[in-house]
């Protein structure tokens, strides 16, 4: 198979894109595909599925390709290299000969090769919710809320009413509630169209919520009863990262 | 000391039997002086089965009776770092004055104490040795070696001491579940082993190489060298880098080769197959009730421990502690009898050659009255892996063990349904 490679502009921004992915997945691939680049993933316990899609225009360099090429990997590994960027540099990863060179293009170009890793490629379908209740709001303030959550509890409800969005723990550690309220300064959009109110273990949403909003500002939030959750946020070059979180049962 | 009346200082009571009681800031159970005071080990007013202060005091009284300034005897072996003004610490020697060979191994060997020795005869055992001690600072451990004291510690056999005691033996009673019954101490004006320690060949090869201390606890795992002796080397500060050795608190240590080993073994086990039908077992040891049940899917546990009221306070329910550990070996706290229980789960599934998602319960019943450490747990959790049952799902399985209800009860909060059903 011919070479094939993909810049990114920003290695650091891609950098937090994969620290976000290795909150639910270990292993997985990349698929570069005509339109762009994806990953869909659910983790181990099946709870939890990260879905990325970044368009080939927030590329600098975007193969010409007529059907999809997988780039499996380790994020371990993968962040091991790009923990080592610096400040303006681009990332480029090219597959060659049955290896993924990953190469750091700064004021010199370094390339480390990985091994490709061999995924199962089990094409998953997104979680098929109709949501009642969206929110857009600040990304690092459903971080901090989560983080109070967790303190005292394993467990959140996320509760959408007509006024506000309320994250509520409690536990015999005691209780926690942050309030979002809908004409709020950080809330920059709020669609209820039928109140929403889930229960989540704070086991994945702690990290995706922490991690993720070093990529984007907004988080916006989708709820509906007793459905999953998604929480997406916007990457700056284009394209989203999106997570879903299966409820738990009260 | 002489014997004297009940007095109050400071927390402390100084009871007829020349012993303390020490009230510290632990965890209980801690019985109020009050109550001791006006029980006097008759009326059991703490509601304890027996008074562990006469308990411990009888076997005391003999052993102080046979300590000269002289004590001859064999370590089978039974060492202890303290953790108490760390980094300036008590390590603790032991020998039963006396006693050599099998008569020695007994006072201190977990692996066949299990299912034959009952919480007195381990008082026992414990409390009729001589402690002595010698304070070392745990960032220079060669000053241990000089003295041959580690090498005994991880001998594979009892190893003859003299050892000159600097004052007679006092013995401290310790009302809480934290602290192992241990019998009289004194400082140590010297130690002088006689016999020859048995090092095992693995554990040798790395006292005098130069290689970290997680990868040198993983190799001697892996070929086969007890834990117990794992968790005195790394105590004794014999493994890791030499310049780096420390010794380290016999309590830290005994979790870190639990973590260590249970992590190695975890890393091995996720890449397992998931098991295929559901496994469960119980069994009791110490009035500690044990429940294991293996359910098909990732590696990860659930820890409820229950906690009998009587052991802790006069009144009120079983209290309650729950740890668990995610998919990725997160743990919501770290607790020694969770790390315990852990390793010998995923021993046994290990063996098995599965991953499982694990659901582990134990019970400490009231005549669980004095924490004699955390080996018991292990012990009984290992020999539990070797007797799991199939059963055709999770309520038969719960149904057929009498902690069943409790692991389901538990299981139902904290378990979330998977994304599946949604796709």
């Amino acid at each position: 198979m011919a070479k094939l490679s993909v810049v990114y502009a920003d290695a650091r921004e891609f950098l937090y894109i994969v620290d976000s992915i290795s909150v639910v997945v270990e292993e997985s691939a990349f698929a570069v595909k005509p339109e762009g680049m994806t990953l869909r993933a659910l983790d181990p316990s099946r709870t939890a599925m990260v879905d990325l899609f970044i368009p080939r225009d927030a590329f600098d360099e975007y193969p010409d390709i007529g059907e999809e090429v997988r780039m499996g990997v380790n994020f371990k590994d993968l962040k091991k290299i790009l923990r080592r960027v610096r400040k303006g540099d681009r990332v480029a990863m090219e597959i060659d000969e049955g290896k993924l060179k990953v190469k750091l293009l700064g004021r010199a170009v370094r390339s480390v090769t990985l091994p490709i890793i061999e995924t199962a490629a089990e094409e998953l379908p997104t979680p098929r919710v109709v949501f009642t209740a969206l929110i857009r709001t600040a990304s690092d303030v459903v971080a901090q809320a989560l983080k109070d959550a967790d303190a005292v509890s394993d467990s959140v409800k996320f509760e959408a009413l007509d006024d506000a969005l309320y994250i509520r723990a409690s536990s015999d550690k005691g209780e926690v509630e942050v309030k979002l309220d809908r004409e709020g300064e950080a809330v920059y959009e709020y669609d209820v169209k039928e109140p929403a109110s889930s229960m989540f273990s704070t086991e994945y949403l702690v990290d995706i919520s922490s991690k993720a909003s070093r990529i984007s500002d907004i988080a916006t939030i989708e709820l509906a009863t007793a459905k999953p959750i998604s929480m997406s946020f916007e990457i700056p070059a284009g394209g989203r990262l999106t997570y879903f979180v299966a409820p738990r049962v009260e | 000391m002489a014997a004297h009346p009940t007095t109050l200082w400071l927390g402390r009571v100084d009871v007829w039997t020349n012993t303390h009681i020490n009230l510290r800031r632990y965890m209980l159970p801690v019985i109020r002086v009050e109550v001791c005071a006006s029980c006097k080990g008759y009326k059991l007013l703490c509601g304890l089965p027996r008074c562990p202060i006469l308990e411990r005091a009888r076997f005391v009284r003999e052993v102080e009776l046979r300590v000269g300034g002289e004590v001859y005897g064999a370590t089978p072996p039974s060492t202890l770092v303290g953790e108490h003004g760390y980094p300036h610490v008590r390590v603790m020697f032991n020998v039963p004055p006396g006693e050599t060979g099998d008569s020695a191994r007994i006072h201190d060997d977990p692996p066949s104490w299990w299912g034959r020795a009952g919480l007195e005869d381990i008082i026992r055992f414990r409390a009729t040795m001589l402690y002595s001690t010698v304070r070392v600072d745990a960032r220079r451990p060669a000053d241990l070696y000089s003295r041959e004291i580690p090498l005994a510690a991880v001998s594979q056999r009892p190893t003859e001491a003299e050892v000159s005691v600097a004052r007679r033996p006092t013995a401290r009673v310790t009302f809480n579940m934290r602290e192992l019954p241990i019998g009289p101490t004194a400082p140590a004006s010297r130690v002088r082993i006689v016999g020859n320690p048995r090092v095992p060949r693995a554990l040798e090869r790395l006292i005098w190489d130069d290689v970290p201390a997680g990868e040198a606890v993983g190799e001697l795992y892996a070929r086969g060298v007890d834990v117990y002796v794992i968790q005195r080397a790394l105590a004794m500060g014999l493994l890791g880098a030499p310049r780096r050795r420390r010794l380290v608190p016999t309590r830290w240590a005994i979790t870190a080769v639990d973590v260590m080993v249970g992590d190695m073994l975890m890393r091995r086990v996720r890449r397992m197959p998931w098991l295929d039908h559901v496994m469960a077992g119980s069994l009791t040891y110490l009035a500690n009730e044990f429940f294991v049940m293996l359910v098909p899917g990732p590696w990860r546990a659930l820890w409820v421990e229950l906690w009998s009221p009587a052991v802790f306070s006069a009144a009120g329910n079983y209290i309650t502690i729950v740890n668990r550990e995610d998919v990725r070996g997160r743990r919501r706290s770290m607790d020694g009898g969770y790390e315990a229980a852990r390793l010998a789960v995923l021993e046994g599934l290990a063996g098995l050659g599965r991953q499982a998602t694990a659901i582990i319960v134990r019970r400490i019943r009231p005549e669980y009255y004095v924490g004699v450490g955390n080996w018991h747990v292990r012990e009984t959790v290992r020999r539990l892996m070797g007797g799991l049952k199939r059963y055709q799902s999770v309520d038969e399985a719960s149904r057929s063990h009498e902690l069943g209800q409790v692991a389901l009860r538990h299981l139902r909060e904290h378990g979330g349904t998977p994304l599946d059903a949604f796709l």
